[in-house]
């Protein structure tokens, strides 16, 4: 059995010494991190400077808010990622309030295009659980999971994509998400 | 804590919150009562590590390279002990948000129930608990949610936050300080922007000046470096008031409101008494 330490195991290690202030410590823990945040802020921002601004300043978020983390948060990768999504989500909305949003969807639609359907989640071991459930699920509240989830939509936005009525599509959704959470 | 009844209903609010379908003013409630109520919270943690592998599953994006040499550059020198004393004060907050909206008397908390029937339009997420709690059943999960979110559905209320949603969207607070008087009655909530160097000052209508004062905000300094007057406070019940403070340091430790006479004090530190205070208590979502 191996020693190694688990990337979670890794990134708490770091975390803790960005509390103390250690820089080399943040630099660690972006190279160990950052091409995985930086997908996700892409898939949400498109490819642009947007998300790199976005990248930048998720990490100032995670210096800042080191100190404060504890085990209660949870594993520091999905911590980590709850961040960058929410800084990237915070962005999109931002935009989605002063641009047209046509423009919106539009930017981010060609990175999105080869994600339409879920074959990209099979080729990745721990997301198995998931796509199991998801395949079991009627095809909207499984598209929309995986939609507001990885690229941002919004309620409006899925509902409008979907020509389903907000109030029906959020009680797919609602159940869907009650199918993953019972999930093993 | 949740109430098993509850249990579903929360599940699927939290469940929202992690995918991101909350409005902006939903999102910022739902984050204060996530940041008191510990049942929340784990539900969150729940769904972030059930949804984790589906971004995990993105392949990998390498980042430009002059990206970490700028963010090295560009980060706040913030000493160890600081630190330390944030951690500290984090959790002492955050138990006195709870403590302070428990603490509540029963004509406060009709008033907050007042302010609530009129403001419940505000978001759609409080409108749902304001339903709840009136409910034939009652509302059974933690009782000082309520009151909890009473302070938020105040605050956003009195913004008329739907109307302004686009404009509190540049604005992400991510500090919040409730300013109490020494018997943990809450006063004022401060919520603070370290980025964009914007306070939301809202009052929650428990004091009154007397004639000829006013009370002024005092940002406090790390380290006991000193203070830095944020300007008047408003005092009338459910006044709310954004303000671009240039002088606000994110490294702050909290606020402390001093009265002074009208136009508030002629020097760069209090004149008058210093009667209440509050820690700053980042935001961890």
């Amino acid at each position: 059995m191996s020693d190694k330490p688990t990337l979670n195991q890794q990134l708490k290690g770091l975390l803790a010494k960005c509390a103390t202030g250690d820089e080399s410590a943040l630099s660690e823990l972006y190279h160990l991190t950052a091409p995985n945040l930086l997908a996700v802020q892409v898939r949400i921002l498109g490819m642009n400077s947007m998300a790199e601004r976005a990248l930048h300043d998720t990490y100032l978020r995670i210096w800042l808010k080191a100190p404060d983390y504890t085990e209660s948060m949870g594993e520091p990768v999905p911590w980590l990622t709850s961040i960058a999504r929410n800084h990237a989500l915070n962005l999109k909305r931002a935009r989605r309030d002063t641009d047209n949003p046509e423009n919106v969807m539009d930017e981010t639609a060609e990175i999105n295009a080869e994600f339409t359907d879920l074959g990209f989640l099979a080729n990745y071991e721990d997301a198995a659980g998931v796509n199991a459930v998801l395949d079991e699920m009627g095809t909207h509240a499984s598209d929309s999971i995986v939609r507001a989830y990885l690229d941002g939509w919004s309620l409006e936005e899925l509902s409008e994509s979907y020509n389903i009525p907000k109030d029906s599509l959020h009680d797919s959704i609602h159940e869907g998400m009650r199918a993953l959470g019972s999930a093993s | 804590m949740i109430h098993s009844d509850d249990k579903e209903w929360w599940i699927n609010h939290s469940g929202d919150y992690v995918l991101g379908l909350m409005s902006n003013a939903d999102r910022l409630v739902f984050e204060r009562i996530m940041h008191v109520e510990p049942d929340v919270q784990k539900l969150v943690v729940q769904w972030r590590e059930k949804l984790q592998p589906l971004s995990g599953a993105l392949p990998p994006i390498e980042p430009p390279d002059h990206i970490l040499p700028s963010l090295i550059n560009s980060l706040p020198a913030v000493p160890e002990k600081l630190f330390a004393a944030k951690t500290a004060s984090s959790e002492a907050v955050a138990a006195s948000v709870g403590t302070a909206a428990k603490k509540l008397s029963n004509e406060q908390t009709q008033q907050a129930d007042k302010r609530a029937g009129v403001l419940a339009d505000g978001t759609a997420f409080m409108r749902m608990i304001d339903e709840k709690r009136k409910s034939a059943d009652g509302w059974r999960s933690f009782a000082g949610v309520a009151s909890v979110a009473c302070i938020g559905m105040g605050m956003l209320g009195w913004m008329g936050f739907k109307a302004n949603e686009a404009k509190e969207v540049s604005h992400q607070y991510d500090a919040i300080s409730i300013v109490e008087s020494a018997s943990a009655q809450p006063l004022w909530v401060v919520d603070s922007s370290s980025a964009n160097k914007t306070l939301r000052i809202t009052s929650l209508g428990n004091v009154d000046a007397e004639d000829g004062k006013v009370y002024e905000l005092w940002m406090q300094k790390p380290d006991d470096g000193g203070v830095v007057s944020m300007g008047l406070l408003p005092t009338d019940a459910n006044a709310s008031m954004q303000i671009k403070a240039r002088k606000f340091d994110g490294s702050a430790t909290g606020f402390n409101v001093s009265l002074e006479d009208e136009g508030g004090s002629p020097e760069p530190v209090p004149v008058g008494p210093v009667m209440y205070k509050g820690l700053l208590n980042r935001l961890s979502y």
